[in-house]
């Protein structure tokens, strides 16, 4: 199989996993489209260094997570040079998102995460909406099964003590 | 509308998203090299580290070396004043000596 035959099937196989995992991350459409065209091209350009090692999903996967991860941390530097916080900014993208078509509940879950560190925000999101098991999780991000386990419950735990905290306001 | 965790996405939508994945093979192909490119391609990069560290080096070297003072004028005078004290090769005329 050649590199082109390579890039079609990761194309078919993943883009659309892809693509729901980039937009969790950077909650726009329009965002989670650039990232899939970045994480794309990346793949593509490290295509022959890929030796068949690792999982095709694994070595994707690490290079979407990393490409991810990337961009978040320069729109982070952005935002702050101009003095603000890209959380909030995240906040304001799910409050105005047009393709955003749920509950209440679900728009404050998305807004939860937001309150979450780095790690424990890959994990809740690769676990949570991916529903990825926590072996191919720790391939993906080099860390171990118990590792991701704790951070998981640490993250589901902040997630929920921010909700009810949020549900506790809206009563009052 | 396909909808997924309260998001949703028109039809079709990933279809699309792929034919323009796709084509990143073909407006990006300059980086997938020949196969003779890639042999060599590793010689080049070995090399050019070698003529790197060889400048880097004699560079620092130039930089820290401790330059070499002129010591001719002072190492004369020293040679002067054994002349004068010892006289080795008794250069003195006679009759600048004192006569007892």
């Amino acid at each position: 199989m050649d590199a082109n035959e390579l890039f079609q099937r990761i194309v078919k196989e993943y883009s659309e996993r892809i693509w729901w995992t980039a937009r969790r991350f950077v909650n726009s459409q329009e965002d989670a489209d650039d990232l899939t065209q970045d994480i794309f091209l990346k793949i593509w350009t490290a295509l022959p260094s890929y030796r068949g090692e690792a999982q095709l999903f694994t070595w994707v996967y690490r290079i979407a997570v990393n490409e991810a991860m990337d961009r978040l941390r320069r729109e982070k530097v952005r935002a702050a040079l101009r003095f603000a916080s890209l959380d909030a900014e995240m906040e304001r993208r799910i409050d105005n998102d047009p393709w955003f078509d749920g509950t209440p509940a679900e728009r404050s879950l998305s807004k939860a995460i937001l309150a979450l560190p780095e790690k424990q925000r890959q994990v809740f999101i690769l676990r949570y909406y991916d529903e990825m098991p926590y072996e191919e999780m720790s391939q993906i991000l080099d860390t171990s099964v118990g590792a991701l386990k704790a951070s998981y419950h640490i993250a589901r735990e902040k997630v929920e003590a921010i909700l009810k905290d949020e549900a506790a306001g809206l009563n009052l | 509308m396909a909808k997924k965790n309260g998001i949703k996405t028109p039809d079709g939508y990933f279809d699309s998203l792929q034919s323009r994945l796709i084509s990143i093979a073909d407006t990006a192909p300059s980086v997938h090299k020949t196969g003779f490119v890639r042999k060599v391609a590793p010689y080049f990069a070995y090399a050019a580290s070698l003529v790197a560290a060889v400048l880097l080096g004699s560079f620092i070297l130039r930089k820290t070396a401790v330059p070499e003072v002129d010591n001719s004028a002072w190492e004369d005078n020293l040679v002067a004043e054994v002349l004068m004290s010892a006289d080795p090769y008794a250069i003195v005329f006679e009759s600048e000596t004192v006569n007892p």
